[in-house]
């Protein structure tokens, strides 16, 4: 009889024991590298391949970086700035291919957001001085009056029109300023490149924002996400196969201006700062569509968020609220795992 | 039977084999989970060739960025920013790093710290999401 309570123990002793080391596996070749590229550093982590042929994909990711980093800007002589003087003119001009995929996708996201995913206002974020890499520049927040003044013709996306192979502009203050949008854009193509080469393991990871294909070895990648508020990870989540994990946060760009500190993401409703969010998390496959979404539910914030979530068909939403709170949907929350549970997580409807 | 019976009901041999088990789930755990301090850290900038530094070496580098000096300092197994050019000071304040796998930067001038350990290639996270 104690015999066999003996071996019960060992046996239930021994599967706690199992459980609580599944994950670890032997070490497997791993490449990494961090370079700066398109305004921000970028990782690029590739796993378990040959080691030429890992050079030699890296190599020409890295074109494939500065190629659309020269071509997107919006403030550099560039294609995309000769669109936005084109398009200001309102005359019929020949499209721009290395531009169309850009103009195209965001029309569709812009659409799905209800226009708080909206690219088309360049010229406020320029007023705002958030347009430069380095905010050192910026001495306080433009005059009310001048923010005014831009909403009241506010360019909306669908203010490019095509036309066969040509496209033009009817609103004469539309500027094109991709942002953020333009890095997830841009982790697509290289992360589409790598495959491409055959690299099956990886993880491209743009200032904070990232697209993984496959796994770390025999374990999913383990992400951490970053707490808005304190140094450290406020939670993780494990990914594999394919997907992309976007957050927006108002920590990422601002500065100080009279003890009041403005961040970089602009409700085009307003033409402030949005108010209502500390930062947003996303998990989606197209990392391009996952950015769109940050920036898009960062300004709809507590209230609206699942709506345009729903609309843009976005399947996974991590919220926190200004005041704290951490609002998901319910797969969302099933993926994500707290440093530190939060005092109030508010569970929405599934998505 | 509720947990305290179970527990009571518990023999010499039961609490020997508890115990033992116990302890060697909770020395894997450290073994295999717990964050491995970095022994030296890549210092790069645009401006010159990357730098390999010693964590175990106290000393004061100023590196040249795009905006100019930055100045990081390794103290007993850590590093941190403690000046730099930029206006908001994020990499100031982002402290002390000392655990294989950290990164931390100063993205206006261009320079990055990446942490590492000589005798390990796995790290707790692949990626960190910001």
């Amino acid at each position: 009889m104690m015999l066999h309570r003996l071996s019960r123990s060992i046996l239930f002793l021994l599967c706690i024991g199992m459980l609580s080391l599944t994950g670890c596996s032997k070490p497997v070749k791993e490449f990494h590298e961090t370079v700066f590229t398109m305004g921000t550093l970028v990782e690029v982590t590739i796993v378990g391949e040959d080691e030429a042929l890992t050079e030699q994909a890296y190599s020409a990711i890295l074109d494939d970086f500065n190629y659309m980093h020269n071509t997107w800007h919006p403030w550099q002589r560039n294609a995309l700035m000769r669109v936005n003087g084109l398009l200001k003119t309102g005359a019929t001009f020949s499209i721009a291919p290395s531009i169309m995929p850009l103009i195209k996708q965001s029309q569709i996201l812009s659409e799905q957001s209800q226009g708080l995913f909206n690219p088309a206002i360049g010229q406020l974020i320029k007023l705002w001085g958030f347009h430069q890499d380095n905010l050192e520049e910026i001495f306080g927040p433009p005059e009310d009056d001048e923010i005014k003044s831009l909403l009241k013709t506010l360019p909306k996306m669908n203010d490019i029109k095509f036309k066969n192979l040509s496209m033009f502009g009817t609103n004469e203050d539309l500027h094109l300023d991709f942002g953020g949008f333009a890095k997830g854009m841009a982790v697509d193509a290289t992360i589409e490149h790598l495959k491409e080469f055959g690299i099956q393991n990886a993880i491209i990871n743009a200032g904070g924002d990232l697209r993984a294909i496959g796994k770390h070895g025999e374990r999913p990648w383990r992400i951490g996400i970053r707490d808005p508020r304190n140094e450290g990870v406020f939670a993780s989540v494990e990914i594999s196969g394919d997907e992309s994990v976007f957050t927006s946060g108002d920590y990422e760009r601002f500065f100080t201006s009279d003890g009041t500190r403005y961040h970089h993401i602009i409700d085009p409703r307003t033409g402030y700062p949005a108010t209502q969010t500390r930062s947003v998390t996303i998990i989606h496959g197209e990392a391009a569509t996952a950015d769109a979404a940050a920036t898009a539910l960062f300004i709809a914030g507590p209230e609206q968020w699942h709506e345009i979530a729903q609309a843009m068909g976005i399947k996974y939403v991590m919220l926190i609220a200004s005041n704290g709170d951490v609002h998901m949907n319910p797969a969302m929350a099933k993926r994500i795992e707290f440093t530190n549970k939060p005092s109030s997580i508010k569970l929405s409807q599934p998505l | 039977m509720t947990l305290q019976n179970i527990i009571s009901d518990f023999k010499l041999a039961d609490k020997a084999v508890f115990l033992f088990s116990l302890s060697l789930i909770i020395t894997s755990y450290f073994y295999f989970w717990q964050s491995t301090p970095a022994s030296y850290a890549i210092i790069k900038s645009p401006q010159q060739k990357s730098l390999q530094v010693s964590l175990n070496e106290n000393q004061l580098y100023n590196i040249q960025g795009a905006l100019g000096k930055s100045a990081i300092e390794v103290k007993q197994g850590k590093i941190r920013f403690i000046s730099s050019p930029c206006q908001n000071k994020f990499c100031i304040q982002h402290g002390w790093q000392q655990h294989h796998g950290n990164l931390t930067a100063c993205l206006p001038n261009r320079i990055s710290i990446q942490l590492a350990n000589l005798n390990q290639t796995e790290n707790y996270y692949d990626a960190i999401n910001f």
